[in-house]
């Protein structure tokens, strides 16, 4: 019996590189596997970021890493983690306007459409391989959300990790993470990777909040506590991907945003994300790949908000508000990439997903008086075709179209890509794009609402990109890019809230960046990013509250002890930011060191950061979410020690 | 909470029961050949291409340098597997070109299809005439002036060489080589 005579489990590292010539002919490809390549289809600028950086510069979670990208602004209201996208930002929303991805797979969830990017992200930082960043609108391949960028989070394979590693860090105030990996890859292709870890932070014991002068002196005590917990599994035989992830987690708000009372333990939000996802991968033939994939994802999320009786018209000097979602979606995409015919590259897509359930609701607990209820289901489905047709050796169009059905929003969705890369000479390459995105109203917009549901908020985005390789590893970029966001969803009173399409945003600027890379792996980068972007809503012409205009974002890291040492530098300087009450958050500097041993010595692998090295308490804008706040501190230096034990 | 612990107990089971289908149907599973991912095959064969191709520069060089450009991301795997490693008494050294780069400076050169036309021509005419021997997974690289060609034929990966090109520019391949090479141009 031939059978099994591999079994799934067999111990049999991979020989291949001993094989002499007339054998390595016989080993069967694998036939999934291809180039690592860009996985993201898009024309523009790319910034790609490996498992390598996140060790150079200590990057402890997602948000960290995107904050290293130029034209990202990232920011935190010490419940969430916001992106800005070059100088669009829209203050007191959910992170709904760009998509972020785990294998290709989108993240956001379907009650506020928010991808996660902080410690509610469902990755361990050493689970990721790569990150991508595409700038600009992503609609013509990914549908709906892609407004101002595309994340693609590409996780590790088994053989990367190659067995147990257990984990342990402790850094300053009182946070702590303890994780434990297994990795392995067997001789037939089988490759399993399974990561637990759980974190807890309990943040400043005192955190100052000018306004609540009558409470605590101002002083929020004990209340920036986070926690979470997180596990991620994959399997791969074959063509087959198996992924599941689960994340749960906890955080104490002590903004006391929403007018609730301050320094009261009873405001957190719990929010907690999981999905299971498979995947098949197969070349039909060597010119054309098909890739379907099924999947499941569900997100629960819920908060305590403690409010002054007479906010609800309540006798009670306290009541307790509990705020609720409840959701799960189902569906399915399917793939085909195409190289058959000469000089075109062709992708066709087809995507369906069922939001099962969309549930979210909020009341007063105790007297119990309902407040809101909402209640939704229904699909979204997406069909998509790009060609990448090389016109000549040195002209590239990139062109592509999606239409969009979503149960949140009355019309098809129709979004066009167009791009247009010439390389002038093997050094010098010139682009222009043109695409547009759109976004539908989430369960809040939609269900929610005094009046109408509102209809979907759009995006166009022009840039022209040049690249410049002028030799010696050395890398130059400029980009000039124009954004004009219309009919974006907008509110002006709280509860009940009234959304409407009236937000208008212009937003106009460009950037320059310059790397070097040494041979002995040494890097160097260095970009800036300068931006208009104008609020002229309501028939008005602002700049925009909480967008900077500059961003300046540098990093160096240098190999040392050759190379079993890494040491980082990162600065990032983002510029001054209109509050809501026209004042100016001063401009700030984030500067970060951080040192990593490289490889494993007798199995223990170390790191050190210290963040935030110039112990600047910059100020973070406050949204209109808070009357009271007008800008809030973020914290001073911190520092992280990790350690890695592998079996 | 509650509810959430129910739901991640749930998931865990869908998990473990998913797996365990996965498993038990794989252990009944018909021969697996051997097989490895196509970018670690690419790399043995650049390997086994070195160790069987005489360079007339050879007494005088102190490394072998291959060069792969940036279109095609091996990973780790081009560093962890040959970077070090030996080859004909001298060690490898791998470089990664960049767009304007001199490929001259290599003894190997691996151009990716995905590679742009113009960083292709670029290097070939970097190379011409001078003994550096260039590898490629495009299937018009022959007729480009490219010495040897990767074929994926959908299960192996194979090779066809044009011995002309390679005699031109002075790399004297082995007989193995030959033999084994798919197609042979001007045998």
């Amino acid at each position: 019996m031939m059978s099994c005579m591999y079994p799934l489990w067999a111990e049999e590292p991979s020989k291949v590189f001993d094989l002499p010539l007339d054998q390595l002919v016989n080993v069967e490809v694998q036939s999934a596997s291809r180039f690592k390549q860009k996985s993201s289809q898009a024309p523009s600028a790319v910034e790609v970021l490996t498992a390598d950086n996140i060790r150079q510069y200590g990057w402890r979670t997602l948000a960290d890493a995107l904050n290293s990208i130029r034209g990202i602004y990232v920011r935190t209201d010490r419940n969430y983690t916001y992106l800005g996208n070059r100088g669009f930002t829209h203050s007191g929303d959910y992170n709904s306007r760009v998509l972020i991805m785990i294998d290709g797979r989108r993240m956001n969830e379907t009650i506020f459409d928010s991808g996660f990017v902080g410690e509610e992200f469902l990755l361990d930082m050493n689970l990721i391989d790569r990150i991508e960043y595409i700038p600009g609108s992503g609609s013509s391949v990914y549908g709906a959300n892609a407004l101002l960028g595309v994340v693609n989070v590409i996780t590790k394979s088994g053989k990367d990790i190659a067995g147990l590693k257990l984990s342990g860090e402790a850094g300053s105030l009182d946070t702590y993470r303890g994780r434990a990996t297994f990795g392995k890859k067997w001789s037939n292709g089988a490759e399993l990777l399974l990561n637990g870890s759980r974190f807890f932070s309990h943040g400043a014991d005192k955190l100052f909040f000018p306004g609540f002068s009558n409470i605590n002196g101002s002083i929020a005590q004990d209340m920036d506590i986070e926690r979470n917990s997180r596990a991620f599994g994959k399997f791969s035989y074959g063509d087959f991907t198996l992924r599941g992830g689960f994340v749960d987690r906890y955080k104490r708000i002590p903004t006391a945003a929403y007018d609730v009372i301050f320094n009261d333990k009873d405001n957190y939000s719990v929010d907690s994300q999981g999905y299971i996802d498979l995947d098949y991968l197969t070349q039909i033939n060597p010119n054309l790949g098909l890739e379907v994939r099924g999947f499941h994802h569900w997100y629960d999320y819920h908060s305590i908000t403690p409010y002054e009786g007479t906010v609800w018209d309540l006798p009670d000097s306290r009541v307790l508000f509990f705020e609720g979602a409840d959701s799960r979606w189902w569906g399915g995409e399917a793939k085909l990439t195409s190289t058959q015919f000469d000089h075109h590259k062709l992708i066709v897509g087809l995507e369906a997903q069922y939001d099962q359930r969309q549930y979210f609701t909020g009341y007063v607990i105790n007297p119990a008086v309902p407040n809101y209820n909402a209640k939704n289901d229904g699909w979204r489905a997406g069909i998509y075709l790009q060609d990448e047709y090389r016109i000549t050796d040195s002209l590239l169009i990139n062109a592509g179209v999606r239409l969009d059905y979503h149960h949140m929003i009355n019309s098809l969705q129709l979004n066009p890509r167009v791009g247009l890369i010439w390389d002038v000479m093997p050094t010098l390459t010139a682009k222009l794009l043109y695409s547009s995105a759109f976004r539908a109203p989430n369960i809040l917009e939609h269900d929610i609402n005094k009046g109408p549901s509102p209809s979907e908020e759009l995006v166009k985005s022009y840039e022209a990109i040049t690249e410049w390789y002028p030799g010696n590893g050395v890398k130059l970029l400029g980009t000039l890019f124009y954004n004009n966001l219309s009919h974006v969803i907008e509110t002006q009173d709280h509860l009940p809230y009234d959304y409407v399409n009236t937000g208008k945003f212009q937003s106009f600027g460009f950037e320059f960046g310059g790397e070097k890379r040494w041979d002995n792996g040494r890097m160097l980068k260095l970009t800036w990013t300068h931006n208009s972007t104008r609020d002229k809503s309501n028939n008005e012409n602002v700049w925009l509250m909480d967008s900077p205009k500059n961003m300046v974002k540098f990093h160096y890291s240098e190999p040392l002890f050759n190379n079993k040492l890494s040491l980082g530098f990162e600065e990032i300087f983002v510029d001054g930011r209109r509050t809501k009450s026209n004042q100016i958050a001063p401009g700030y500097h984030l500067f970060n060191i951080s040192l990593a041993m490289v490889k494993p010595l007798y199995g223990v692998q170390a790191s050190l950061g210290i963040y935030n090295v110039l112990d600047q308490h910059f100020k973070a804008v406050a949204a209109p979410d808070s009357s009271t706040l007008d800008t809030f501190a973020m914290d001073g230096r911190t520092v992280r020690f990790r350690l890695e034990y592998g079996f | 909470m509650k509810t959430f612990l129910l739901k991640a107990r749930h998931f865990f089971r869908l998990c473990a029961t998913l797996l365990l289908v996965v498993v038990v149907n794989t252990k009944f599973c018909l021969a697996v050949p051997a097989s490895d991912e196509l970018q670690t095959l690419t790399v043995a064969f650049l390997y086994n291409f070195l160790k069987l191709s005489e360079w007339p520069t050879k007494a005088a060089l102190t490394e072998f340098t291959v060069c792969v450009g940036q279109a095609s991301d091996f990973g780790s795997t081009l560093e962890t597997s040959i970077s070090g490693k030996q080859i004909q008494d001298k060690p490898l050294k791998v470089k990664h070109l960049l767009p304007g780069d001199d490929a001259s400076v290599c003894q190997l050169v691996f151009i990716s299809s995905e590679e742009k036309p113009i960083n292709r021509e670029k290097w070939l005419k970097d190379i011409d005439n001078k003994p550096i021997l260039s590898v490629s997974d495009s299937s018009d690289f022959l007729d480009h002036g490219g010495m040897i060609m990767l074929v994926n034929d959908g299960s192996h990966l194979q090779f066809e060489v044009n011995l002309v090109q390679a005699e031109q520019q002075g790399i004297n391949m082995s007989s193995q080589i030959l033999q084994i090479a798919r197609n042979v141009r001007g045998k």
